[in-house]
């Protein structure tokens, strides 16, 4: 549904500024459904990256595909078409003080020519969805902050747009406001199958809301996946801010497995089934992402050094979605290297 | 002692004319100062539509509109008066120079007024769709409107106080009258009285502006 390719953006150096590089050859693909989360430290250009989907700001370099149509390559008119299929909200609301909660609502619709009637029924719907069908003739100024974004989501999604955008959508807002939008944005994108970039500097809400995850560094994708499939890849640096390891016991020989709920999620069960080892779990966390569950288990393996060693070959590799890469990288973290030492 | 029933109407009739200088160059202040306050705004270099050219020479024109003290002005632009009104005494004629000296001071606190709306709404709109002209005609002006009405005020006290200068050169109004019957008949009071009555004029229009301001805020 939404492909970047190649994408750079750079900003040219201006009087007391150099030239800053926000984007670095960025792909990213958001399948149809997608709740794609961005995250990265501030200046890592998330930011840029939502204003790129929908042109706010013009890529140096690469080509933004959205529903199937290349952005780059439209004028001006037919921009501001496509941009209606592209919703959009914003931390700081962005909503016009001069307007009233349903006017604001039906801005879209009116800059897009709808009548007067049909506008007034479906920004009165929307609102009614979010929640704010008696606020209907409040104006912006007289609501919370957590209200304001609910008439920000009712009015991006009022043109039915089938991509929806967050740039930082809840970072303004409390953790009880914050909560009830997340909750909100979940069931419209799934209600609406909107396909979702949901941009944002805290870990929660990627948790809380999306399924799919990209990390972005100094304006390079650093680590991109299934939130299932990022939580199990050793050496991921998304996997550790996601799932945080637990308090190591202290003075043990551990080795660390990541285990989900599904039914294909049989690494536990096959290891003791299919190896002479005794497993102890010493420590463990265990999260919600998304609409799954996942335990980081720091375990002991007990038996001959020939059964330990054949278990942590199992493990290695049966790992369920570890791709060849990274399963190499398995040996280079410092749990294992203490237990390899030990074995040796 | 003053002849008030002498002066009183001549007084009113001053305030008349007042009234009608200030109220008609207003009209026109707004009528082409909201284009030209518009205009600047979107040709700026960080504006929606940058024309580097167009910004300069607009610039430049506000510029020397505003640079240009009032007074001399009324004598600089006396050809253009006559061209426009056929005279360049009274009340109508005087409605020219006063034009002019507004429409860049009104033009330069609308770009002032326009350019307080938050980025972000404009933004908004953008990611909505909104062409340039909509984006001016739909998120810029309405949520300027309380700047926009304190910039109008501020246009309309210093027309006012414009309008006494024109006195000077026979612009009638109640300049022209604190000149006749105060100053040449070396008659204070009606100086005074004068004075009292711009005084009632702008700060009545100064807290209905206020008002209005205010009430377009809805903050």
């Amino acid at each position: 549904m939404i492909t970047l390719q190649h994408v750079s953006k750079t900003f040219p150096a201006r009087r007391r500024s150099p030239a800053v590089t926000a984007l670095d050859d960025v792909g990213l693909r958001v399948e149809r459904g997608q709740v794609m989360g961005v995250v990265g430290p501030s200046g890592s250009g998330k930011s840029t990256l939502a204003r790129i989907v929908n042109l706010l700001e013009r890529p140096s370099a690469g080509t933004v595909t959205v529903d199937g149509v290349e952005l780059t390559t439209l004028g001006a008119a037919e921009l501001d078409r496509a941009r209606r299929g592209i919703g959009m909200i914003f931390q700081q609301f962005n909503l016009l003080d001069s307007r009233t909660v349903l006017a604001n609502v039906e801005l879209p619709l009116e800059l897009a020519g709808v009548g007067r009637r049909e506008r007034r029924t479906r920004a009165a719907e929307l609102l009614e969805r979010v929640g704010l069908g008696d606020k209907l003739d409040a104006h912006p100024a007289q609501l919370s902050g957590g209200q304001r974004q609910r008439v920000g989501i009712a009015r991006a999604l009022a043109p039915r747009p089938k991509v929806l955008l967050c740039d930082e959508a809840t970072s303004a807002l409390d953790p009880v406001s914050t909560a009830s939008v997340l909750a909100l944005l979940r069931t419209l994108t799934e209600e609406l199958d909107l396909t979702t970039v949901l941009i944002t500097h805290e870990m929660d809400v990627v948790k809380r809301a999306c399924d799919h995850v990209t990390l972005l560094e100094s304006g390079r994708v650093v680590d991109s996946g299934a939130l299932g499939d990022v939580v199990r890849r050793p050496g991921s640096p998304l996997a550790t801010r996601l799932l945080p390891p637990p308090a190591a016991p202290a003075g043990e020989q551990v080795v660390e497995v990541v285990v989900g709920t599904t039914e294909h999620d049989t690494v536990l069960t096959d290891l003791i089934r299919l190896h002479d080892v005794r497993v102890a779990v010493l420590a463990g966390s265990v999260e919600t992402l998304g609409d799954q569950r996942f335990g980081r288990l720091q375990l002991r393996l007990d038996g001959t050094p020939g059964q330990v060693r054949a278990a942590l070959d199992h493990l290695a590799t049966h790992q369920p979605a570890v791709d060849d890469d990274a399963t190499g990288a398995l040996a280079d973290r410092p749990t294992d290297r203490t237990l390899e030492g030990a074995l040796a | 002692m003053i002849d008030w029933d002498r002066i009183a109407p001549a007084l009113w009739q001053a305030t008349l004319e007042t009234t009608y200088m200030v109220g008609v160059s207003m009209v026109l202040a707004v009528l082409l100062g909201i284009p030209l306050g518009v205009l600047l705004l979107l040709t700026a270099p960080d504006g929606l539509t940058p024309r580097r050219v167009v910004h300069q020479v607009l610039g430049a024109f506000v510029n020397v509109g505003r640079s240009v003290p009032f007074i001399v002005l009324l004598v600089l632009v006396a050809p253009v008066t006559r061209l426009v009104t056929g005279t360049t005494i009274g009340s109508t004629a005087t409605i020219v120079p006063l034009t002019i000296a507004a429409v860049p001071f009104f033009a330069r606190l609308v770009e002032a007024s326009l350019r307080e709306v938050a980025p972000g709404k404009v933004e908004a709109a953008r990611s909505m769709g909104a062409s340039t002209g909509q984006i001016v005609r739909v998120v810029l002006l309405p949520e300027a409107r309380p700047g926009l009405v304190a910039a109008a005020t501020v246009t309309l006290v210093a027309l006012i106080s414009y309008s006494a200068m024109a006195g000077a050169i026979g612009g009638g109004g109640l300049g022209d009258f604190a000149i006749r019957h105060g100053y040449q008949r070396f008659d204070t009071g009606v100086t005074v009285a004068v004075v009292v009555v711009l005084l009632v004029m702008v700060q009545l229009l100064q807290s209905a502006g206020d008002r209005l301001a205010r009430r377009l805020a809805h903050r």
